[in-house]
């Protein structure tokens, strides 16, 4: 048997048996359905204002309805909503020993914490990409209904890999959740530093420094280019990489040597 | 059977922030031997178990399980090595049987039979496909018992094994830990607060207190030390004491009864009997009467008894 497929198995096994994947589906079905709504506002706005979707008084100014406006409110939702949907899923994976008290069942195994600690992130990793896959098809099915203008298979193809990057970088910080519920032995730390880590993007990104702000690049990602190539630096991405590397040897760091009291 | 211990430490110390949790325990227990590790609640018991087992580094000395170091990185004979630490844990939303398909998995153990022999040992045949989130606290602790003995271990770690099971339970564990040791050969090392059991159970007995290992004994020793007292019943117990008092005894009225530890007295009772006839104040009952050993483990550890 091998130990790491043994390890993955485990973890796929807590997952299923969970409610938080229908939980977190249904969380990330909001994303595309309001992007559709908003597709229908912006298409045709006197006619929502009549259906009473918005009020008479709104200012629309999000931008037209079309093809590139939809992948950009995807991606944009995947960086901000991935922010905390992705930490509750890693909450949960990490946290949810400390809250059952199995972390002890974990550690005097004849199989190495850091490859308890490796098969614990990929389930994370696998989970969030499939969501953003689920999010871009349930947007494309919306896209279709509401019927927007714009539509090439290589705005598609560049967004389709805009809202994978996105998702990619939002998953790396998640290292970050992964350390504070582990170090705090719970649910609440890593909930309490992913809003503060969100709080701090918008600020970083209000000041102009998000794009060497870890947390604000994802966001960015999504907002500065929706379905376009990729515009930013090298710099950007490397800033992600840094924080991801510290969480995660922090997060192995703490289970080779702090006491599991 | 192997010259080396099954448990060594030496010099075990655990501090954290303001408390010395173990403080330098030298533990030996032999192979194949059921050690009983005595302490009242905060004495150091589950902290030592968890130095055993590498969750907690020591701050000084060290502790060898099978003839090897524990830790570093969870390093350690895990493989032999059963344990339940402190409240029994399981996931949940998983089944008896998943929850032990997931110790098998962690623990390496090839065949796949292993998690319904264990099931069938341990008597959750009928909980096998329950939620383990909705199992009664007596099969709850059941399961982590299944968990620890699953892999067929050599040394087995129990902190309260008896805990939340009913009285049959405790006689079917009991026995099963007296068989798996005395014929099986494994090691057994258990702390309870239910000292009776230790008493049935254990080949040998640590009292820790505050940390320190401050009494051990096997159990035929322990016997021997167990004190003696002289218990007596009269209609007229204020009476009856003075006229023991007076007869040079030291006499105390405990629960209803004389009690007397003077030698002379447990020696030769009959005398104290026509004492007490002769005064008037028959006896209604005199027996000599064993300390029991929570007593003298709570005299031990500066507990009223």
């Amino acid at each position: 048997m091998n130990s790491f497929l043994d390890c993955f198995w485990i973890e796929i096994l807590k997952a299923r048996r969970s409610k938080l994947w229908m939980l977190v589906l249904a969380g990330f079905t909001i994303l595309p359905l309001v992007s559709g709504l908003f597709m229908i506002i912006l298409k045709d706005p006197e006619k929502a204002r009549e259906m009473g979707l918005i009020s008479m008084k709104a200012q629309l100014t999000a931008g037209v309805a079309d093809w590139p406006s939809m992948f950009g409110m995807l991606n944009m939702g995947i960086g901000v909503a991935g922010m905390i949907l992705f930490a509750i899923i890693t909450t949960w994976v990490f946290g949810r020993e400390f809250f059952n008290h199995t972390t002890k069942e974990l550690l005097a195994v004849p199989i190495p914490r850091s490859t308890i600690l490796a098969t614990k992130f990929l389930l994370i990793f696998i989970w969030t990409l499939l969501i953003a896959i689920y999010v871009y098809l349930l947007g494309l099915a919306i896209g279709a209904l509401v019927d927007i203008p714009g539509w090439s298979p290589g705005l598609a193809w560049n967004s389709f890999k805009s809202l994978m990057l996105a998702t990619v970088l939002t998953t790396l910080l998640m290292s970050w959740v992964a350390f504070f519920a582990s170090a705090g032995r719970g649910y609440l730390p890593p909930l309490g530093w992913a809003f503060f880590a969100m709080a701090t993007a918008n600020i970083m990104g209000v000041l102009g420094w998000g794009e060497w702000y870890p947390w604000t690049v994802p966001v960015l990602l999504g907002e500065m280019l929706g379905p376009n190539p990729d515009p930013l630096g090298p710099g950007s991405y490397l800033s992600v990489i840094i924080a991801s590397v510290v969480g995660l040897l922090a997060t192995f760091t703490w289970w080779r040597r702090a006491d599991q009291a | 059977m192997s010259e080396t211990p099954a448990i060594l430490t030496e010099g075990l110390s655990k501090r954290y922030p303001g408390i010395l949790a173990v403080d330098s325990l030298d533990l030996h227990v032999r192979h194949g031997e059921i050690y009983g590790f005595l302490g009242l609640n905060g004495a150091g018991k589950t902290t030592t178990i968890r130095a055993l087992l590498g969750m907690v580094s020591p701050s000084a000395g060290k502790a060898i399980l099978l003839g090897e170091q524990v830790g570093p990185n969870g390093r350690g004979p895990w493989q032999r090595v059963g344990h339940m630490v402190e409240s029994p844990a399981a996931y949940p939303e998983l089944t008896v049987t998943e929850n032990l398909e997931i110790a098998r998995r962690l623990q390496r153990v090839a065949s796949a039979e292993a998690v319904s022999e264990v099931i069938q040992q341990m008597g959750l045949g009928r909980y096998a496909d329950r939620k383990a989130g909705v199992l009664s606290s007596g099969n709850f602790q059941r399961l982590a018992l299944a968990r620890a003995f699953l892999h067929k271990p050599d040394l087995l770690l129990l902190d309260e094994p008896a805990n939340g099971l009913d009285p049959a339970g405790v006689v079917e564990i009991r026995e099963l830990l007296k068989t798996m040791a005395h014929e099986q050969g494994i090691t057994v090392f258990m702390s309870s607060h239910i000292l009776s059991e230790v008493d049935r159970l254990a080949d040998r007995i640590g009292v820790i207190h505050e940390g320190r290992l401050i009494e051990e004994y096997d159990a035929e020793t322990l016997e021997q030390l167990r004190s003696q007292v002289l218990c007596i019943e009269v209609r007229e117990m204020e009476e009856a004491s003075k006229i023991l008092l007076s007869a040079g005894f030291e006499v105390k009225i405990i629960d209803d009864a004389l009690q007397l530890s003077d030698p002379r007295a447990l020696e030769a009772p009959d005398e104290i009997a026509t004492l007490l006839v002769n005064a008037g104040h028959p006896p209604l009952k005199l027996a000599v009467e064993h300390e029991d050993l929570e007593e003298h483990f709570l005299r031990l550890t500066g507990g009223t008894a």
